[in-house]
């Protein structure tokens, strides 16, 4: 069934869900460069999931429940420790805490209200935040805002990554034995690899920001000396948004008069 | 401790996740929406993606070693990177280097 709501997207409709499958498409094709790095971790985090010793549907409900990589890695760590609920409980909320800028980032892009905000909601990881972001971004260069529905992209992206996360938990889980030479690649090279390539990407694309750039690397090395983990993630995230208002306040007669006229 | 007590864990930790998520999705409080928190919200896709390569490469376990074969071949990938304009290919290429590394001869 298909009904024209804007001017220029024709939207289809799931179970009163109304959404754009070319922006989906896009969602789904921009998150494939992400998937093997997706991938190999589900395979680690299955295959750790055998070394904690709980059985399989349990670390795969981890992945369908709690769905966030890093939290679901340091609640299994927590587990194999020994630790107490509580302390996985806190580490597992401290870690996501992010989520909440995220939220308020992607905030405008979301119309659609009821089961597809919440859908959206639970697919919102660091991945599917970068590739909406990031195609939201191209799009406005383009100047096709009117063909593309923002929330669509997101929704095809985080579904993707969703369906490739849970199946390789399992697969990791149960083929552990196959996959031990997984455990032999650092994570940290499997991160910094899967995002240098958009990290590079950025920089070409946003020549006026490269200053800004150099700066919130250097930035991020000396802070990396006081902080580690997810808290350094936090930490560089809540520094850059500060040092983007500084700048954007310094300049405000050339770049923040110039947004609100554009509003 | 049993599957249920770690199930609920799961539940709880789950359930913070989604509301943590969805809570500004729903509603921005009226005091952060002016142009100076939306400049800021704009620069965290630049934030994330420098918070994910500089300390995972230059940073193990809250050391800086930068005297690591890890880091050369991000070194080494990044012309790669710049002349394909093709990010998807960073992880494989990065992996490759790496497990040729790997090989004793």
């Amino acid at each position: 069934m298909n009904n024209v709501i804007k001017d220029q997207i024709e939207l289809n409709t799931f179970l009163n869900i109304k959404y754009h499958f070319p922006s989906i498409k896009l969602g789904i094709t921009k998150m494939a460069p992400i998937l093997p790095s997706v991938m190999l971790f589900g395979l680690i985090f299955g295959l750790t999931g055998v070394l904690s010793g709980l059985p399989w549907y349990l670390i795969s409900a981890m992945s369908y429940i709690i769905f966030a990589g890093s939290a679901q890695f340091i609640v299994l760590l927590l587990i194999i420790k020994g630790e107490t609920y509580v302390a996985m409980v806190i580490a597992g909320i401290m870690l996501n805490l992010r989520h909440f800028l995220f939220g308020a980032a992607l905030h405008e892009d979301i119309k659609s209200k009821g089961i597809k905000r919440l859908i959206l909601a639970y697919l919102l990881t660091d991945e599917a935040y970068l590739i909406t972001t990031l195609v939201k971004q191209e799009i406005k260069t383009n100047n096709e805002e009117s063909k593309w529905q923002i929330e669509d992209v997101w929704l095809g992206g985080g579904f993707t990554l969703w369906l490739f996360w849970n199946l390789t938990t399992i697969l990791g889980y149960f083929l552990s034995s196959q996959f031990q030479i997984l455990l032999s690649i650092p994570a940290d090279i499997v991160v910094a690899g899967t995002f240098l390539g958009y990290l590079i990407m950025y920089w070409k694309n946003n020549p006026h920001e490269k200053y800004l750039l150099l700066i919130m690397i250097v930035l991020s090395i000396i802070l990396g000396f006081l902080f580690q983990g997810s808290s350094l993630l936090i930490i560089i995230l809540l520094s850059g948004m500060i040092l983007a208002v500084i700048i954007r306040y310094i300049n405000k007669d050339e770049t923040i008069t110039e947004e609100l006229n554009n509003e | 401790m049993n599957d249920f007590a770690f199930f609920l864990v799961f539940i709880i930790v789950g359930l913070c996740t989604f509301f943590i998520r969805l809570s500004f999705l729903i509603k921005i409080p009226e005091i952060i929406n002016n142009i100076y928190f939306k400049v800021s919200l704009e620069s965290i896709t630049r934030s994330l993606l420098i918070g994910l390569v500089i300390p995972y490469t230059l940073f193990v376990d809250g050391s800086f070693d930068i005297l690591r074969i890890e880091v050369l071949l991000i070194v080494v990938t990044i012309p790669f990177l710049w002349v394909t304009n093709k990010p998807g290919i960073s992880l494989p290429v990065v992996i490759i280097l790496f497990l040729m590394a790997q090989i004793k001869f």
